[in-house]
């Protein structure tokens, strides 16, 4: 009796299973191991032991876990399940395609396996292919590598380079050799590659290599060196301070022998590169005495030189922040200056603008919020301060270039020429001419008609370029691929031409038309329906209707009443 | 002549019956319901093997209902005949009775041609509805595919008619055809299993280390030997001879089932082509035809031999 | 339809009487029943042949093997002029056959079902349609055989026998489960179409309607043939039933020893004695009574008719 309830419950558990598996499908890599769990469970009421079998192509081997232990066969009592995990070794020369496995414990399953070709363990994007750089230079490149394997990849991280260039990998700050990717998760790898200074110009190879017991994968990086610095001399790093060793800045520094003129900056360096040999050196500030130097230029190599100026009695500096400022039409530009008082004397300074057209409006101000204006200013020795010059065109002042001078006078007199870049309102839109929405069918060419329009005030914009986002497969092509300039105010119609695939499925898909000119960009976004190909459905449909309706007659005329 | 006559007659017999009828129309709905369901998913993941779509969700429901649509198309066949007195009125013509049987077959056949071909039509055109292109080669391996199954429906007919012609009553006729049907669709594959397993001897025994119970009770089991040890090593070499011992001996047992003959052969016109050689699908397809053939020539004699009016 | 003396009849013209159907020696067995055995009999050209039998005699399995539809086990059948275990589909070609229980296609209408069968000998609706007026089921051609009167089943299954304009025609039991009225219509349907020249073998268990129809009749019990010959001669030949009565009665031992030589049989009833006598024998019969002392007080002579005779065969083989 007892054996014949086993029987039918033999019978119904190979009906109905009583072995679950998460997944009926997996991929995998010749040599790859793969664990996958598995629950099986005893639904009778009785105690059961079932040996857990599988069984696959020839090759293949694979064990039962549970709880850590490799077993062969499982008593359950009644109502009990466990977790088991099967684990497989696919081998090493097995051939891509489909494989099945099937499990056995109290029912079957089976899981359909496709192993693919063993390169495919790992995939690295975007797939860069060259990049283009001066010898000596850095370039910092993104790498997304994603596992194609299901178990967890163990990876090694490395590069190859030509002789004297540099490459490593960062993830984050830190500097990275080896890594483990989990299926699915990609990790983002900065890879950065310093070409040697001595590299000529020409085509080098780098490559980023991943080794994993599965094999090794790399990602070739083509780096085009477009300029040598091979046979270049060394430089002079030429520093000036003064008698409280403070930097001199803006200090003019004469090479006597080739008549070339530098400055300092504002750290009072400055770096004078020179073909090897010797050199003098005529360093002179206003406000301060002039010194000579004499240097010795060395092929390859930075010569650092200190060099003290001493001060006059009264030399006042006026210097601007950024002498150029660049402003859209209907803003107030503020240049940020600095009058320094450079003698060790005191004195008092009277601040004026020369130069600005008579209809544009000018003050000085101590803060930059400040309200009230400032016409003179008193200076100790040595004392430097900050001011603001806020300029206010008219509300009709045309885009343009205004060249004016800053002027501080006391006992002596600085001036410093300013720009004042007054910019046009670029402002660019791109509207559908058609709405928001449209329909197009796969295969077909659908036109989507937009005006592209200068909304802004004053600003001409220059080399608009079109273009259209499309989903992956799609074509698309915009008419005309560039304007050339659109004054303010001006609207002109374009159009986008998309090819849709033939297998394009029927649904709503998002296209993005994008315009980008030189000063401003516009996009606008619509939904396209796609629909099914007009006649295909019409002939689908009719494909049905005649096969029911001829269905339908032949039962009429052959059917019993 | 008097072949086509019984033929034309057939074709109209099963075409106009309510059973043909309502299991065509049935296995339309069904295909186009898993259709639409399919296309769904297909739409979600944006990309669609059309073909792997329209021959998986056909194929199973086909391998269901094919079989009804088969054996009630033929089991009566020869014994309604019988029980309405027909058969001694049609004999008392000059019609021969090979005619007969082989005009009922042929009308079956092409009623079920009939059928499968306006399923697979209906599914065309809501595949056609839905704008999934299909290209000729697509419509070649439906075709193919359409004719496998045509075979497949054909195999439960002819058991239906063996059973036909063997039996006195349509009763009976029905429980043959039936018990057929399960022996060959259950029975063989099992009893595969049970011969190859048989035959194949005794699986190796994996080196058992241990026998532990859990303490909670929930699970007793044998522990066997680390993965990388000589002795699993040698074990999994012989487990997997007996493996494939085993796989060669039951599929032949899957050669005499038509519902595996009919889905191996399904899975290989979806290109799935990696499933077995070349050899092995030959074999499946010569079991596929043989079945059919040979149930149909038996109920063919008997039937021709037979005496009694 | 009187195109219908035509081709096969006109062929076998002639004026002596032509045998159309000749059984010899038939036999045939269905494991250790003896269904027939050793049947010969003839009917001639013309000729509507009565083929008596109870229900289970034989008559149908018969009937079979002249259509060819059951092999004999041995014997030799014609059916005009073709061999029949050799050609059993000619057969069927110069032969109509109306079986016990004809069965039609229930889904089809009658002209339908008529139309099926007319198909096999390349014949159309035209024929079809002709045949139904015949047998007078014209009016009822587009009704479902399935919902036909039995009556209407035999019209239309008499219909379907005479599709290829048979020489000969064999009905088996057409009459039974026919109304009193419908066998009658039956029965005049048959002799329309022995008018017409067809040579008829009619087959039933009920006597009276086979010596209405039938010119001559062949017995069948058990697989074998009793009787055969032509209805007028049979009652002749069968001879005189005589009814004596004496007075003084007559001793059973007298009674045998002075009239055996007149009577086949002798048989004793109430009192009275029935002599068998191949024929009228009263007078010699009661001129040796008196001779011997005995006075008689009732003679008189009864022909018997075919159905005592049908049920003494039946009885007497038993």
């Amino acid at each position: 009796m007892r054996s014949l309830l086993l029987l039918l419950a033999l019978v119904l558990a190979a009906l109905t299973g009583s072995l679950e598996l998460s997944t009926s499908g997996i991929s995998a890599i010749a040599g790859e191991e793969l664990s996958i769990p598995l629950t099986v469970s005893n639904p009778y009421t009785f105690s059961l032991t079932m040996p857990l079998q599988y069984s696959a192509p020839a090759g293949f081997t694979g064990w039962f876990e549970y709880s850590g232990l490799r077993v062969n066969s499982l008593t359950l009592p009644p109502g009990e399940s466990a977790q088991l995990v099967f684990h497989l070794k696919v081998p090493e020369g097995a051939e891509p395609g489909r494989y099945r496995i099937s499990l056995r414990a109290f029912g079957s399953r089976w899981i359909e396996l496709r192993v693919a070709e063993p390169e495919e363990f790992v995939v690295a994007l975007p797939e860069l292919r060259g990049v283009v750089m001066e010898a000596g230079d850095k370039v910092e490149l993104e790498v997304e590598l994603r596992s194609l394997v299901s178990t967890p990849l163990e990876l090694e991280v490395s590069c190859t380079t030509p002789p004297g260039w540099r490459c490593s990998s960062f993830y984050g700050e830190s500097e990275v050799y080896a890594l483990v990717l989990r299926q699915g998760a990609g990790k983002k790898l900065r890879l950065v590659i310093e070409s040697s200074p001595e590299a000529d110009v020409g085509e080098y190879g780098v490559e980023l290599v991943l080794a994993s017991s599965f094999g090794r994968s790399s990602m070739p990086v083509g780096v085009r060196i477009s300029r040598t610095h091979r046979g270049e001399n060394g430089s002079v790093v030429l520093k000036l301070l003064d008698r409280e060793a403070l930097p001199v800045p803006s200090a003019e520094v004469l090479v006597e022998e080739s008549g070339e003129v530098y400055h300092t900056g504002q750290e009072g360096e400055t770096v004078i590169e020179l073909p090897p040999g010797r050199y003098t050196l005529r360093v002179s500030k206003p406000g301060y005495q002039a010194r000579n130097l004499v240097v010795e230029v060395r092929a390859g190599k930075r010569v650092q030189e200190e060099v003290v100026l001493k001060r006059r009695a009264y030399y006042v500096e006026l210097t601007a922040e950024s002498p150029v400022v660049s402003r859209s039409l209907g803003a107030k530009p503020l240049f940020r200056l600095r009058l320094k008082n450079m003698g060790y004397l005191d004195d008092e300074y009277s601040l004026r603008v020369a130069g600005l057209p008579p209809s544009f409006y000018y003050r000085f101000k101590e803060e930059q919020g400040a309200e009230e204006g400032l016409s003179v200013l008193y200076l100790r020795g040595g004392e430097e301060r900050t001011l603001y010059l806020e300029v206010v065109p008219p509300v009709s002042a045309e885009p343009g270039e205004y060249r004016f001078t800053a002027i501080a006078s006391g006992r002596w007199r600085a001036e410093e020429n300013l720009t004042l870049r007054l910019r046009g309102e670029y402002r660019l839109a791109i509207e559908p001419a058609g709405g928001y929405l449209s329909f197009a069918s796969p295969g077909e060419a659908a036109e989507l008609r937009a005006v592209l329009r200068n909304t802004g005030r004053g600003g001409t914009l220059t080399s608009v370029r079109l273009r259209a986002e499309v989903p992956e497969g799609w074509h698309a092509e915009a008419v005309p691929e560039e304007v050339p300039s659109l004054r303010p105010g001006e609207a002109i119609p374009v159009v986008f031409r998309l090819t849709l695939p033939a297998d394009a499925l029927p649904s709503e898909y998002m296209v993005k038309l994008r315009a980008e000119a030189e000063q401003s960009s516009a996009e606008a976004e619509l939904r396209m329906v796609v629909r099914e190909r007009g006649g295909a459905a019409l002939a689908g449909a009719l494909i049905i209707l005649v096969t029911v309706a001829g269905l339908a007659l032949l039962y009429r005329r052959l059917g019993r009443k | 002549m008097s072949l086509l006559v019984v033929a034309k007659k057939e074709f109209a017999e099963q075409v106009g019956s309510r059973r043909f009828i309502v299991l065509t129309l049935l296995t339309m709905l069904v295909v186009a319901y898993a259709l639409h369901m399919g296309l769904r998913i297909a739409h979600q993941s944006m990309r669609a093997e059309v073909l792997q779509l329209f021959i998986g969700t056909g194929n199973a429901v086909f391998a269901l209902f094919g079989a009804g649509l088969g054996l009630l198309a033929g089991f009566d066949l020869i014994t309604r005949e019988r029980e309405q007195g027909t058969l001694k009125v049609l004999l008392s013509h000059p019609v021969p009775r090979d005619a007969i049987i082989l005009g009922k077959a042929a009308g079956a056949f092409a009623a079920i041609s009939l059928a499968v071909a306006c399923v697979l039509a209906v599914a065309t055109g809501a595949v056609l509805i839905y704008g999934m292109p299909l290209s000729i080669e697509e419509l070649a391996d439906v075709a193919a595919f359409g004719g496998v199954t045509v075979i497949y429906i054909f195999t439960y007919f002819s058991f239906g008619i063996f059973a036909s012609a063997v039996a006195k009553s349509s009763g009976t006729a029905l429980t043959i055809s039936a018990l057929l049907l399960v022996f060959f669709s259950a029975a063989v594959p099992v009893a595969g299993e049970l011969v190859s397993s048989r035959l194949a001897g005794e699986p190796p025994a994996p080196p058992v280390y241990e026998h532990r119970v859990h303490e909670d009770g929930s699970a007793a089991l044998e522990v066997v030997a680390e993965p990388d040890s000589q002795a699993m090593r040698a074990y999994e070499q012989k487990m997997a001879e007996y493996m494939e011992r085993k796989r060669r001996i039951s599929a032949i047992f899957g050669l005499f089932s038509p519902v595996y003959n009919y889905k191996e052969l399904v899975r290989y016109l979806m290109a799935e082509r990696t499933y077995g050689s070349h050899a092995e699908v030959l074999n499946r397809l010569a079991g596929f035809v043989a079945m059919p053939a040979v149930f149909f020539t038996l109920g063919y004699v008997r039937f021709v031999r037979e005496d009694v009016v | 339809m009187f195109l219908l003396i035509t081709r096969e009849s006109f062929k076998y013209c002639s004026f002596k009487a032509y045998r159309v159907i000749e059984v010899e020696e038939l036999c045939k067995s269905y494991g250790s029943l003896k269904a027939v055995s050793n049947l010969s009999f003839s009917v001639k050209e013309g000729e509507v042949f009565g083929f008596l039998g109870p229900n289970g005699a034989g008559k149908t399995t018969t009937l079979n093997m002249l259509m060819g539809l059951v092999v004999p086990d041995s014997g030799r059948i014609t059916v005009a002029g073709v061999e029949v275990v050799e050609h059993p589909l000619e057969v069927r070609r110069v032969a109509g056959y109306l079986p016990e229980n004809p069965g039609f296609y229930p889904w089809m209408s009658v002209l339908q079902n008529m139309l099926y069968f007319a198909d096999f000998y390349g014949l159309g609706r035209a024929e079809a349609e002709e045949l139904l007026e015949l047998v007078g089921m014209a009016g009822h051609s587009h009704r479902k055989a399935g919902e036909l009167s039995k009556g209407m089943r035999q019209r239309l299954a008499l219909a379907q026998a005479l599709l290829n304009d048979p020489e000969v025609l064999l009905l088996d039991e057409p009459t039974s489960g026919l109304d009193p009225e419908g066998a009658a219509e039956f029965r005049e349907l048959v002799r329309r179409l022995s008018r017409e020249g067809r040579t008829i073998l009619f087959s039933s268990h009920i006597l009276p309607e086979v010596t209405e129809v039938c010119r001559s009749v062949g017995i069948i019990h058990r697989g074998r043939l009793v009787v055969q010959g032509e209805l007028k001669k049979l009652s002749k030949m069968r001879g005189f039933r005589v009814v004596v009565e004496t007075q003084p009665p007559l001793p059973q031992e007298d009674a045998e020893r002075l009239l055996g030589r007149f009577a086949r049989r002798i048989e004793r009833r109430d009192g009275s004695y029935v002599l068998d006598c191949p024929e009228d024998t009263r007078a010699s019969i009661s001129r040796e009574l008196f001779r011997h002392g005995y006075a008689v007080t009732e003679i008189h002579a009864e022909s018997p008719s075919l159905e005592e005779l049908y049920l003494e065969v039946v009885r007497g083989s038993e």
